[in-house]
């Protein structure tokens, strides 16, 4: 297949020479590539966000338009990851605030059909349960839930990314996973006790 | 706070436990959770969910592989590059409003010499014109007053291309509505190039005379206007309006009499 950077990079701009490697700045070509090898995690991110696989394909769609249209004057970016992960939640909340594309209510179905879990039914309704508490949570809490636990970002990463600072991301994680447990946790498991008499007890 | 009972407050904040949980803290803080996780059972059950929480959050990148993203990847390079056009041609959109913007306000100070004309102002006649048209036209200045408007000012463009007339009228609602005529000897067919903000131009030809209406967006009156010029345009006037003087331009404005070697009575002859 021809690499899909070209391809856009050909279509969007095709006067536009390419930008030069060096030492600080990665070549145009390594960033999309970096770029694509994120496109995954990025339509996880945005799926989990909003709950329905075409919002969250033309948020991911959105977003790398926006960062290709403004890497012909890119040229420093240190961690590609983070760009994207920013970009994707400006577009996010652009999204939600024209409340337009984005439906704010998570399809928890979808999200579950599309597990890769095994096919445990137990383990299944685990995950469902799990799901449906995170939708449940509020966006900007879910967002730092799935930057820090999802995506393993740090905390500073994950700040850069919302654009707040590190106390703001730890408030809103430790609200979003206390949430989290409230929504999942069970107690301790159910213990049946015989409390009357069986008929073989009977005389 | 349930599982501590209501007695005992949790010795530590939700905020500490869950960075303890993912791994985020290091030297003397994390040290002490070490040994309040191992002291406090309470604490330990927590931790222990929240860290719970952390391993199914990260489970759900192997949970949710979207292995479909490489099936993806040209349904993507299309849409972006789809967007990428239209934010360039909407870019592009823009500049040329823009643009279009600031000729208009140029063209406007060199072709409207009067955008506000002034009822005292001294005007030339249309028959300054006279005598360059190869194709003499006889053109009465319209009387619009049945649509409201009134005539209060009139020039040559002697900077434009051909040959050509402004009058000015004033609609009722005060704002001033331009009628240019011109003469074209060859295929010129632009009268006006650009109009002012907020206003519409409606142009037509007849014959070697180029007509232009440029009154403000959406007066209800332009095609009946155009009409009436196109009538003024055709029937030249069986008899001249008294005493020579322009017979629409009332509120006392101090049109100059028509040259009557070049105006027959009222009739501009272009």
């Amino acid at each position: 297949m021809k690499p899909p950077s070209k391809r856009i990079r050909d279509a969007a701009f095709p006067s536009t020479p390419r930008v030069r490697p060096s030492p600080a700045a990665p070549a145009r070509a390594g960033i999309d590539q970096e770029m694509i090898a994120h496109i995954a995690a990025l339509r996880r991110y945005a799926l989990l966000l909003v709950g329905e696989a075409h919002d969250a394909d033309d948020l991911v769609q959105e977003a790398l338009a926006r960062v290709l249209a403004r890497t012909r004057s890119w040229t420093r970016v240190r961690d590609v990851r983070s760009y994207l992960f920013t970009t994707l939640h400006h577009v996010f909340i652009d999204a939600m605030r024209r409340r337009r594309h984005v439906r704010m209510a998570v399809d928890v179905d979808e999200i579950v059909d599309r597990l890769a879990v095994p096919a445990g039914q137990l383990d299944r309704l685990a995950w469902r349960d799990f799901v449906r508490a995170l939708a449940t949570i509020p966006a900007e809490q879910r967002e730092v839930v799935l930057l820090v636990g999802m995506e393993g970002m740090s905390y500073a990463e994950a700040a850069r990314v919302l654009g707040v600072p590190i106390g703001t991301v730890m408030s809103r994680l430790s609200r979003g996973r206390e949430a989290l447990r409230r929504l999942t946790h069970r107690g301790a498991p159910v213990r049946l006790r015989v409390v009357g008499r069986t008929r073989r007890d009977d005389p | 706070m349930s599982e501590c009972g209501p007695s005992r407050p949790f010795p530590v904040d939700d905020a500490t436990l869950v960075a303890y949980a993912d791994g985020m803290l290091r030297g003397a803080r994390r040290r002490r959770l070490d040994r309040l996780v191992r002291g406090d059972p309470a604490v330990a059950a927590r931790a222990a969910v929240y860290a719970e929480q952390r391993r199914r959050l990260g489970g759900l990148r192997t949970a949710l592989p979207m292995a479909d993203s490489v099936d993806f990847h040209p349904e993507l390079v299309a849409a972006v590059a789809d967007r990428l056009r239209r934010h360039r041609r909407t870019r592009r959109l823009a500049v040329a409003a823009v643009l279009a913007l600031l000729l208009s306000s140029g063209a406007l100070l060199r072709t409207m010499e009067t955008t506000r004309p002034s009822l005292g102002r001294p005007v030339a006649t249309a028959g300054d014109v006279a005598g360059h048209a190869a194709d003499a036209v006889r053109f009465q200045r319209p009387d619009l007053r049945a649509f409201g408007l009134r005539l209060v000012a009139e020039a040559t463009l002697p900077r434009a291309r051909v040959p050509a007339v402004r009058l000015v009228y004033e609609d009722a609602e005060g704002a001033p509505v331009y009628l240019v005529v011109g003469v074209v000897q060859g295929e010129e067919a632009e009268a006006i190039g650009t109009v002012p903000e907020g206003y519409v131009a409606l142009e037509w030809r007849r014959g070697p005379t180029l007509l232009a209406l440029v009154a403000p967006s959406g007066r209800p009156w332009m095609r009946d206007v155009m009409k009436e010029v196109e009538r003024s345009l055709l029937e030249p006037p069986a008899a001249p309006p008294p005493g020579g003087v322009v017979p629409a331009a009332d509120g006392g404005a101090a049109v100059e009499p028509p040259d009557p070697a070049a105006d027959d009575g009222g009739a501009a002859t272009l």
